[in-house]
């Protein structure tokens, strides 16, 4: 039995095609300006010189990201109400008919996962698709994407398959939340701090 | 970040709510004897507006709520959040401080029964400014788990408490018989308002935390609220040096608070509401487009 779901996550292989952002948006019919799912654009860099010349430094990778279901979920601790719930398998869920609309829990999730739905006047987030999980299938962003960058599955497994690494920058540090969450990092993430990356599609997410 | 207003409201009379009951109380403390001779009745007109400021202060929070009728649920995460203890410890100190002025209304006899409700009321007041600064020393949010938000909600309970209650003092009981020398106290907590902004102000502060890149957007306060912040408090301090300066009414005798000293308090006021404004300017609520 499955203890703790999670997501995998591989940067090299994201191409920024969002099909992921829209295949979540289409099956939570979720309105304009809430993204359970969002791919952040990270990029930096410019013009360095070697040798006396200028050569191009650039960097640039995708993440995609959403709730990663966190072990030690801090948006839970902070919700004054009890409106988000964490199920035995790990899969953590806003309850929008307790949930007051104070807010709280989008501060307190580093991974932003937290966002205001307009429409029910309550916080919502990605809840793993737990209808289509519980019936043997499979998220709607893992099932969408054309590059099989995303992966989901028991947290223990994908560590045993894809490794131990839960951030690549700009991601906060792990030991916050201990999300559900592996990545194989984009060969440019580790130049990314040293080049100044930033997100650069805030519009976007 | 004007959309904040009830959050603005909400700690800025609860923390004066606080300060106000502190230093009031304080000099009493310090002479071991309960504020009824002679201060009965400033006593209870400060009792009153401590319990106006909470009730007032937990109204309007309820504002920010997109559900306020299911906030009577509010206190059911006592165990994990600080959220739901900070509202448990504002009603605690508005209830206790009620119950102490009623104590005094009713001239009960039951002098150590007025103490103990003045002394849980200090305390619960002390947890309420303390859940309130826990609450958004979230490990999620640099900008506000440095130093600055700590002293910055400290120090606008202390400078509005003090210069608040000098005013009450001045109108209720008239001048000079207080046991604490207020306004000499509010020139020194002004001035480490002042330093505490200038220094330590995250974005604007010459000292403050520059958040780094993450998956929140930068929230940007404008740095012209950074410097009203400011520029406001050092008003502030230059009517109460004004008050001290032409004695008040010190030299009339009168009750009721002179131009320079209502102008004090209305100046510090704006210059906590200014830097509480840039406060949650420091954060953006990512998604937010209205």
């Amino acid at each position: 039995m499955v203890t703790q779901y999670g997501f995998y996550f591989d940067a090299a292989a994201c191409s920024g095609c969002k099909a992921c952002q829209v295949a979540c948006k289409d099956r939570n019919d979720l309105g304009p300006g809430v993204l359970w799912r969002r791919v952040y654009e990270v990029a930096g860099g410019g013009w360095e010189k070697k040798d006396g010349v200028w050569v191009p430094s650039v960097i640039a990778y995708n993440i995609s990201m959403a709730c990663n279901h966190c072990a030690h979920p801090v948006c839970g601790l902070a919700c004054p109400v009890q409106a988000i719930v964490k199920r035995g398998d790990g899969i953590v869920f806003v309850d929008t008919g307790a949930c007051i609309g104070c807010r709280y829990c989008e501060w307190a999730c580093p991974y932003t996962a937290l966002r205001f739905d307009a429409r029910t006047n309550t916080v919502s987030k990605c809840d793993f698709c737990y209808e289509a999980i519980d019936a043997g299938g499979v998220p709607a962003c893992v099932a969408s994407c054309p590059q099989r960058a995303l992966d989901f599955g028991d947290l223990a497994e994908l560590r045993k398959k894809y490794g131990q690494v839960r951030r690549i920058f700009p991601l906060p540090d792990p030991a916050q939340t201990d999300p559900g969450l592996v990545i194989k990092p984009h060969r440019d993430a580790a130049l990314a701090a040293e080049r100044a990356a930033e997100v650069a599609n805030w519009e976007e997410v | 970040m004007l959309k904040e207003w009830p959050l603005v409201a909400f700690t800025i009379l609860g923390q004066t709510a606080v300060g106000v009951f502190w230093f009031f109380h304080l000099p009493f403390l310090a002479q071991g004897r309960a504020p009824l001779f002679g201060w009965r009745v400033t006593w209870l007109v400060v009792l009153a507006l401590v319990v106006l400021l909470t009730g007032l202060a937990v109204f309007v929070s309820l504002f920010h709520l997109r559900h306020p009728f299911r906030a009577r649920f509010v206190l059911s995460n006592l165990r994990a959040s600080w959220l739901s203890r900070e509202i448990l410890f504002a009603l605690a100190f508005a209830a206790l401080v009620a119950l102490a002025a009623w104590l005094g209304w009713t001239r009960s006899p039951g002098r150590g029964l007025i103490w103990g409700a003045l002394a849980a009321a200090g305390l619960a007041g002390g947890l309420f400014l303390v859940s309130m600064i826990r609450l958004y020393m979230l490990p999620a949010l640099p900008a506000w788990r440095g130093v600055h938000t700590p002293l910055s909600f400290l120090l606008t309970a202390l400078i509005l408490g003090d210069v608040t209650t000098e005013v009450i003092v001045r109108v209720v009981a008239g001048p000079g018989a207080f046991g604490l020398d207020l306004l000499g106290l509010a020139l020194a907590l002004i001035g480490a308002g002042i330093l505490t902004a200038a220094l330590t102000a995250p974005r604007h502060g010459l000292l403050g935390v520059r958040p780094g890149p993450s998956l929140r957007p930068a929230g940007c306060p404008p740095r012209g609220l950074h410097w009203a912040r400011i520029a406001c408090l050092a008003a502030g301090f230059v009517f109460i040096v004004i008050e001290i300066a032409t004695g008040g009414n010190d030299i009339m005798n009168d009750k009721g608070a002179t131009p320079a000293l209502l102008l004090a308090l209305a100046f510090v006021l704006a210059g906590e509401a200014a830097g509480r404004f840039h406060f949650y300017g420091l954060v953006a609520r990512p998604g937010d487009r209205t």
